[in-house]
């Protein structure tokens, strides 16, 4: 049994989720199943007969409860860990019958939701840690200094933003598939 | 309790209808899943992250409360305006199902 662990580099935006669980069942089809996800970018693999798992990813930054894993789990889902509110779920396929974790449009609007919601908070919450700091240590700051964090963080607001307005297209597609 | 604050809920998604109809009796999440599954004939599959979300916005707008916690499973049940809700849901879906009835044979 080789029990290395492979690990792999791969980055999305956060509104390909979808096309996140297609690659990591392409993977799990090549015998590369994953083991759980790792830092920002890179995941764990592990070797092993090739096999049809369905791959589902839920988003949830409070969502760590007990009650929610164990709800899951008992549906026959296995939890392959979670990074930055992102929940890695797995389950076999079964007579060709793709399981699922959200079975209806609502419930994936509520998920994309949830990560909208994180990201218009993280501006405001960026602004008042970086003024904070400032505030820590007066008129110490190097003109350089002071340009760099403007710039890192206009970049954060042009990302999230970038962001938020593909994630309302994925609402606004979803939203129309939910009623005739 | 007023009208509105029953009919604002409706029409109920298929889902949420079934998730209530099950709850009639306290139950824990996958009970909820199996039973909604059998009394659908198969034709309602409830997933896991769509129920917890469910019961999330049900328990909120007061519809189910829950009953008791068994190690990490919460078992919920309909309030008195969950029944009252689907109640009126049934009685719309009667309505429904009776003109369907009477156009079925004309198609």
């Amino acid at each position: 049994m080789n029990e290395t662990l492979i690990r792999k580099r791969k980055i999305f935006w956060s509104w390909q989720d979808e096309k996140q669980e297609a690659w990591l069942s392409g993977m799990s089809r090549e015998g590369m199943h994953l083991k759980g996800p790792d830092s920002f970018g890179s995941y764990f693999f592990m070797q092993g007969p090739a096999r049809e798992y369905s791959y589902r990813l839920d988003f949830n930054k409070s969502k760590t409860a007990d009650d929610y894993l164990q709800l899951i789990r008992d549906a026959g889902w296995e939890h392959l860990g979670s990074r930055a509110g992102w929940h890695y779920w797995r389950k076999e396929i079964q007579d060709n019958k793709i399981p699922e974790i959200f079975t209806d449009p609502e419930s994936k609007i509520q998920k994309y939701q949830r990560l909208l919601a994180s990201f218009i908070t993280s501006a405001p919450a960026l602004y008042i840690i970086g003024l904070a700091i400032f505030k820590q240590y007066p008129g110490r700051h190097p003109l350089w200094f002071v340009i760099l964090f403007i710039s890192l963080f206009m970049a954060w607001i042009v990302f999230a933003a970038i962001n938020s307005i593909m994630i309302q297209l994925r609402i606004n597609e979803l939203k129309r598939k939910r009623t005739l | 309790m007023a009208e509105k604050e029953i009919t604002k809920y409706l029409p109920l998604t298929e889902a949420t209808y079934y998730i209530l109809l099950a709850l009639v009796v306290p139950l824990h999440g996958y009970g909820v899943m199996q039973k909604a599954e059998t009394m659908s004939d198969g034709t309602v599959t409830i997933g896991p992250g769509t129920l917890y979300g469910a019961f999330t916005n049900l328990e909120k707008e007061g519809l189910i409360t829950m009953i008791k916690q068994e190690e990490r499973r919460k078992s919920y049940a309909l309030t008195g305006k969950g029944k009252q809700v689907l109640a009126e849901q049934v009685r719309r879906l009667e309505i429904m199902s009776r003109n369907g009835q009477t156009i079925l044979p004309q198609l």
